[in-house]
């Protein structure tokens, strides 16, 4: 890799040591894959923040970084905590537990992380713009940025993201060239007079992850109304069952259009089908069971937005949970102030269900409640939940979900 | 007992040498939600190698998937000594190759990493048979008894 003057003398230790130890890390990286150079970032993500994933061998790496006096040189947000960091006490979290999360929290504040502890940092103060290069971890980050916003990062990993947020830079590979940017294949959604709602998205991420692996699919079919949310839901979909990192949906999608000439369907070398009968196989794919009893509601991954959060408060108005059945509703410390402000955190609390902020369901310890079985309008949640909730898992939408949690039940 | 050795030449992703039992997949595979690091058991249930052990084996399938949290869980495998010896790919992704990067940079573990040989690896290995995985060169060497080729 060719390094300029200063990024020789960051990876020789000029800069101290924990930038010498980022350099290397990035370097490392840069040489494998063949990277020219390295490209400076405006952002970094990372989630070498909740204890349960990155374990003993993560609180290792974050305290010897914060001993080495490191500090995060562009802006830098971390990903969600292993648990509740407000209300960890009352959800059961063992002690031991909590005190290996503070750890980590108080390493990554040492660095000048910015505690957002959410998967939606694009959401919350860290909002790419078209063309910059980013360094960011987290799937259902990196998928949104690229496509959504057309900035510019490959699916990092844990301790590079951080590397990346110390050094500035990443090396120049992947998604930061355009013509790895390109559509590989052309993705056809065909569900005729059938509008697709909530519930169709994550399930139309969930194929496409199955389908295209980590190539950059072009979709067709999207209505020009898809909203925020809903490209948040399946994007997260498709880089949990597959590694999509970026997708193009033209007249959506800033780069679809800008690269239109590049994307037209003859460069496209496969097509493959989306119609009413995949949806419905993939939906039936992402459940491990179909009926009975629900003892675990689940939302919010990624991150509930402000609007989701108000259906459900509407749906759960004047209903009650209930008894033995648990509704848990995942977001950030914002939207859970938003919604104290527009009474939605009232009804929510009436009816028995909680929020709750900071963490979620997949990175909390959510086996020790001995749930059995988990219901979830998520994609991602439904797709990883078996392994690590330890439950059986239904998809369903936010309407099915309410459902379930007020009879205990889904038929 | 006669023996069938097979050399096949790649790219070397990760240097060093190493080599085990090959436990092999033709699924792709996410360390996390997939690997159980403290105990080195593939926990997918999805997957067809739910419940393997992991530990000291070469381990080879098509490419990597999902999380992005994937390197540190590779890391905490080689903390544990739950760490496979080697890996053998279609295609390496970033991330595994990443933590492989790391496990010698934080913990001195040299875990080889062999990809885009001649032949699609997970076709001519056969889990157990025994593979000797050179990250240097690019080369991987396959050895099955003539008993287990019945």
């Amino acid at each position: 890799m060719h390094l300029t003057k200063q990024e020789e003398r960051m990876l020789a230790g000029d800069f101290g040591e924990s930038v010498q130890l980022a350099m290397e890390i990035l370097t490392g990286v840069g040489d494998i894959y063949g990277a020219e150079e390295m490209t400076k970032i405006a952002s970094a993500h990372t989630v070498m923040t909740p204890y349960r994933d990155i374990m003993d061998a993560g609180v290792e790496i974050c305290e010897r970084f914060a001993e080495l006096g490191a500090k995060y040189s562009v802006p830098t947000t971390l990903d969600p905590a292993g648990m509740d960091l407000q209300r960890w006490r009352e959800f059961k979290i063992p002690e031991t537990y909590a005190e290996r999360q503070m750890r980590i929290v108080r390493a990554q504040e040492k660095l000048g992380g910015i505690p957002v502890w959410t998967c939606t940092p694009y959401l919350h103060g860290n909002t790419p713009l078209l063309g910059q290069h980013l360094g960011w971890s987290e799937s259902s980050a990196v998928v949104f940025a690229n496509s959504v916003m057309g900035a510019r990062t490959n699916r990092l990993t844990a301790v590079v993201d951080m590397a990346a947020g110390i050094a500035g830079r990443v090396p120049k590979f992947g998604l930061h060239l355009d013509e790895n940017r390109r559509a590989g294949v052309l993705v056809k959604i065909e569900t005729g007079s059938k509008k697709l709602t909530d519930i169709d998205y994550p399930a139309i991420g969930y194929f496409i992850g199955k389908q295209v692996d980590d190539k950059v699919p072009m979709l067709t079919g999207i209505p020009q109304d898809v909203s925020t949310d809903q490209l948040k839901n399946m994007g997260a979909a498709a880089a949990a069952s597959g590694s999509v990192a970026l997708y193009h949906i033209p007249g959506v999608t800033p780069e679809a259009e800008k690269l239109g000439k590049v994307l037209q369907r003859d460069h496209c070398k496969e097509t493959v089908k989306l119609g009413l009968r995949e949806l419905r196989e993939t939906r039936e794919e992402m459940c491990t069971k179909r009926a009975g009893k629900v003892d675990f509601i689940a939302v919010g991954c990624p991150h509930y937005s402000i609007r989701e959060l108000g259906k459900a408060a509407a749906l759960l108005k004047g209903k009650k949970i209930r008894r033995g059945t648990e509704f848990w509703i995942y977001t950030t410390k914002h939207v859970k102030m938003l919604a104290e402000k527009m009474g939605y955190f009232d009804i929510i609390q009436s009816s028995g269900a909680q929020i709750l902020t900071e963490t979620c369901m997949l990175v909390s310890p959510t086996d020790i409640y001995g749930f059995e079985t988990m219901m979830t309008n998520s994609g991602k949640c439904a797709h990883y939940a078996p392994a690590l909730c330890k439950t059986e898992v239904v998809y369903g939408s936010i309407e099915e979900c309410v459902e379930a949690a007020i009879k205990g039940f889904v038929q | 007992m006669r023996e069938i050795k097979l050399t096949v030449k790649g790219r070397g992703v990760i240097k060093g040498f190493a080599e085990g039992l090959a436990l092999v997949s033709r699924q792709n595979l996410s360390l996390w939600g997939g690997l159980n690091p403290e105990t080195g058991l593939i926990i997918d249930r999805r997957h067809e190698l739910y419940g393997q052990q992991v530990r000291d084996k070469v381990l080879v399938f098509p490419y990597g998937k999902g999380s992005t949290t994937g390197a540190i869980v590779l890391l905490e495998a080689v903390k544990c000594g739950n760490a496979p010896a080697a890996i053998v790919n279609v295609k390496t992704e970033p991330i595994l190759a990443s933590g492989a990067l790391m496990a010698k940079i934080f913990y001195r573990k040299t875990m080889p990493i062999v990809e885009r040989l001649d032949r699609n690896p997970v076709e001519f290995i056969r889990t157990n048979d025994y593979v000797m995985v050179n990250g240097d060169e690019g080369l991987i060497e396959v050895r099955r008894s003539r008993e287990l080729y019945k």
